[in-house]
Parts: structure tokens; sequence; C-alpha cells
């Protein structure tokens, strides 16, 4: 490919290159800030603790092989994996179609429907989990609701179903956004074309839109499942210490049992976990967009 | 789904008889999705001005009672003051740093470049738990511990990514050959960047910005592991109320920053538009 004369001209005569100097502050950064905090975790993981609060240097692998052999921390694993699958499920089915709505509507409704879904996204994560302690609690607003109905109450906050529930709203904006995305690119043609042929709207979804859409289904679900099995706060506040996930017990490693090398060693197996996720997930992106 | 504006009033008459039944159904279906999303929002707002002791909802009477006390408590206050601080300089810091890096990125391809770009999401991906402690087991080894300074280069560490890829959107969007004639007309570089470049992607420039306060702001796992008594931001003054007490006044705390995030939020669709996020 020739480039036009004035862009090769350009490149001929552009002046000594220093747009390195540019990425500098970038890179110092993240290299300073980020990479070495990261690389200190991952050299206290192979630490010795010594009870009472402290680490010796070692290269051992005791903190990885306790995790493993512990069916504590295999049950606490677990829970995490279930409460993300739950939550990627439930905001899958909940935020289709959301996602949908906002695909296929225009102007006015489109940005309210946008905005809806934009400001719990923005508002913080604290506050929302604030937000769902008020629901959720024994004398609460949907315990309120079921009295008043003369039905019995039922234990939500504490509770892995409470803990789900919360979590799918912190993250669904994120999967509706994904989703957004993907059904916008789908044409309107092909569903009109579709029913015009006398397909009925669940033959059109079954046929036309799910298949079309599985790339973005699939990537967003793996995004929320990475996001919610590294969530702490909502955890904390809203499954307190019945509900304990992979975050939540790093933090008590950390700052109750002052236990630094196991608590640096799980966090490099969610580490490792997230990453995994994150690159099968961008597989998928990829796909969807050589497609 | 949407009427058009351009219908004549049958075809709009029509349209609206055909919104029957599954129609409404299905606007149900979605209302009651939104309201799922908004309800702790709105359960939040509107405790907040309850006048009871501990929150109740809906609440029995309504009162200011609780923003009084969380407007007069020490505590709040400078907690806001902090998280203000905290989120203007971190924004700062990683809007010239991110503007630097996107130009960077964009000018050409060499290796740094690579790397920057690579690097530069991973701060979205690792899990704030994981960011959290290992910030604190940094900052503790290389004696800076538990101070401002560790909480402005955490923020602009995690602010970083949003900046940088609200700018690189934008910079795609310039046109090169007008950077080029300021160019042959003898500009320098850095005068190109700054006359003509920068004006153009503004909008870009300015989204990142306004995402990066958002996040520093709303911040909560990697301060919780930062913040010390003395300098708390207003996020996790209200994780640990939560904890110990049930009184409204962080309902109201809490509705204070629904409303600074809220507006944020706006001012991009304002500027910007929600189209560009999606």
């Amino acid at each position: 490919m020739s480039l036009p004369p004035h862009e090769a001209l350009a490149r001929r005569s552009a002046p000594p290159d220093r747009t390195r100097m540019l990425l500098l502050p970038g890179l110092a950064l993240l290299f300073g800030v980020f990479l070495a905090p990261l690389g200190i975790t991952l050299r206290y993981s192979f630490n010795r603790f010594v009870p009472g609060g402290l680490q010796e240097p070692a290269f051992v692998l005791d903190n990885y092989v306790r995790f493993i052999l512990d069916p504590y921390y295999a049950a606490v694993l677990l829970r995490t994996l279930a409460i993300g699958a739950g939550v990627a499920l439930v905001a899958l089915l909940l935020g289709y179609p959301l996602a949908y709505a906002v695909a296929r509507s225009r102007s006015r409704w489109r940005a309210l429907l946008i905005a809806a879904t934009l400001i719990p996204l923005m508002t913080s994560v604290v506050v929302r989990s604030y937000g769902w302690t008020i629901l959720l609690s024994n004398s609460g607003v949907i315990n309120g609701a079921l009295a008043s109905l003369g039905l019995p109450r039922v234990k939500l906050l504490y509770t892995m179903t409470g803990v789900v529930l919360s979590l799918t709203q912190v993250m669904m904006p994120f999967l509706v956004l994904t989703l957004v995305g993907v059904l916008q690119n789908i044409s309107r043609d092909l569903e009109d074309a579709a029913r015009g042929l006398g397909a009925g709207r669940w033959r059109v979804f079954r046929d036309i839109l799910l298949p079309l859409s599985l790339p973005g289904i699939a990537a967003g679900s793996f995004l929320v499942f990475a996001l919610t099995i590294s969530a702490f706060a909502t955890p904390r506040l809203v499954g307190g210490a019945s509900v304990e996930v992979m975050a939540t017990m790093i933090y008590d490693q950390v700052l109750s049992a002052l236990n630094w090398p196991f608590a640096s060693a799980t966090s490099i197996i969610l580490l490792a976990i997230v990453l995994v996720l994150t690159i099968v997930e961008g597989r998928m992106l990829r796909t969807r967009s050589a497609a | 789904m949407m009427a058009d504006t351009t219908m004549d009033a049958p075809r709009q008459l029509r349209w609206r008889c055909q919104l029957n039944p599954a129609a409404w159904l299905w606007w149900g279906v979605i209302g009651l999705i939104v309201m799922f999303l908004l309800a702790p929002i709105i359960v939040v707002v509107i405790g907040s001005f309850s006048d009871q002791a501990y929150l109740v909802f809906p609440p029995r009477g309504l009162s200011l009672r609780w923003y009084v006390q969380a407007v007069s408590s020490r505590e709040f206050r400078d907690s806001a003051l902090i998280s203000l601080e905290l989120g203007a300089l971190a924004t700062l810091i990683s809007t010239i740093v991110g503007i630097m890096a996107a130009l960077g990125i964009t000018a050409r391809q060499q290796p740094a470049a690579e790397v920057l770009m690579g690097l530069v999401s991973a701060p979205l991906l690792v899990p704030g738990i994981v960011v959290g402690i290992a910030m604190l087991f940094y900052f503790t080894d290389i004696g800076v511990g538990s101070t401002f300074t560790a909480l402005v280069l955490a923020h602009t560490v995690l602010t970083l990514p949003y900046v940088v890829r609200s700018v690189l959107a934008g910079l795609e969007t310039v046109d090169r050959a007008v950077e080029e004639a300021a160019q042959s007309l003898g500009a320098g570089r850095f005068r190109v960047i700054t006359t003509i470049t920068l004006p153009m992607i503004r909008g870009s420039v300015l989204a990142g910005a306004v995402f990066a306060f958002i996040i520093s702001f709303d911040e909560v796992v990697v301060t919780l592991f930062l913040a010390s008594p003395r300098i708390t931001t207003l996020p996790v003054r209200i994780y640990n109320y939560i904890a110990y007490t049930s009184d409204p006044s962080i309902a109201a705390v809490s509705t204070l920053m629904i409303v600074v995030t809220t507006a944020l939020v706006l001012v991009i669709d304002r500027y910007v538009g929600f189209a560009r996020l999606l």
C-alpha cells in the first residue's frame, strides 16, 4: 500500500524520534507502583510464616500446599466460584432483555435506559452494598413487603442468596454494556425478515439473536464471572462472616491472622484464575470481531 | 419499539394499539429489571430523609436531620475533603501521564509502546483485593507506609487505564493531515500537540478525566489497605460505619456521593455522549 504524498513526506522529514520520552512516565508508574508490588506479593508467597505475625525469607511452597490440602480453603474457593457462576447466570437472564431494549430503542428511551445502567455502575460499590443490606435485612424492605402480604420472613442478609442477588446488581451493568455492543451489530432487518416469514418472537430469538450474540454472551459472562470472584466489599458487607469468599479470606489473613505469606499465595492463586479467564474472554471477543 | 416522531396521527394510533398486550408485558419486564438495578440506590436516597434514629424503609416521617448530622460530623467532613483532594490529584497526574502515554503509543510502533499498551489495562484485570495487599506490602517495604502519597500513587495507577483508553479512542478520530499541515507550516512537535491535537480530542480527555475522578472517588478495596485512621476516604469511612452503626447519617453521606457521581455521569453525557461509552 503506498502512502499519500503528504504522508510519505511527513514520514521522511519527521524529526528524530523523541516520542519514546512520552512513554516514560506511564512505564515508570506501572512498573514502580503496579508490577513491583505484585512482584513482592509473588515473592512473599514463598516465604515461611512465623506465628505472631512475622515471616522469614524462604523459598518454600508451604503456603500453596496448605491452600490445596486444607479442605476449608477448597470450600472457600468452591463457594467463590459458585457465587461467580450464579451471578453470571442471573446477570445474563436479566441483562439480556435490558441490553436488547437498549440496542433496539431510540432517542429518549435509549438515553434513559443507558442512564439506568450507568448510574448504578458509577455509584460506589460500598453505597450499593449498603443499599442491599437495607433491602435484605430481616426487618428490611423485602421482608417488610413479604410480611405485609402475610408471607413468612426469609433470611437473606448474610446468606449466599443475598450475596448472589446483590453482586448481580453490582456486576450486571458490565454484561449489559458488552451485550449492547454485540446486539447493535445484529441488523434489525434479519429479525424483520424472519418475522415477515412467519417466525414468532421466540423463534426469532432462538434461531437468530441467540446464535449471533453468543460470542458477546460468552465474553460478557466471563467478564462478570471474573469480576465477581474478585469482589470484596459486597460479599463482606452483605455476606458477613457467614459467606467467606476468596477476597474476604485474603483480607482476614492480612489484617487479622497477619499471615502475609499465606495471604500472598492465596492472592496469586486468585490472580492466576482471573488471568486465565481474561485470556479466554479476550479470545472470545476476538472471534467475534473476526466473524 | 419507539414511535417515530414523523408518524402521522392514524399510524401512531395503530402503533399504540399494537403495543398491547405482549409489548406491555415486555416493557413491564424491562421496567422491573431497571427497578432491580436502581433499587439499592433508591432505598439509600429515600432512607436518608427518614426522621427515625435507625433506617426504616419506607420512612415514617421526613426530615433533614441526618444531613445536618452528616455535614456537622468532623469525621465525614475530613473524609470528604480527603476524597476530593485525592481524586483531584490522582486525576490530574493520571490525565497528564495518560495523555503522554496515549500520544506515545499512537506515534510509532516500537517495543516500549507495545509494552505500555499491554500493561496499561492490567490494573483493571487484577482483583482489587490483590492490588490492595500488594500495595500495602510494597509501600510498607519501601518505607512510604500508609500515607497520602501512597494513596495518590495507588489511585493514579488505578485511574490511568481509563484516561489512556479514552484518549486513544479520541486520537483515532484525529485527522492526521491537519497535524501534518501544521508541521509543514513550521510548527514544532510540541506546538502541534498543544495547539492542534489536544484541542481536537478535548472531549475524550475530559471523559477520561471525569472517569478517572469517579473511579478514584468510589474506590474502596485498595484504599482500605492504605488508609489510616487519620487519612480515610469517604467510601472507606462509610464501609467502616456500616459494620458498627445503622443510623441514617450514612445514608445521607451515601446520597451526597450518589449526587456527585450522577452529576459527573451526566457531564460525560452532555459533553461526550453515552454513545462513546458503548
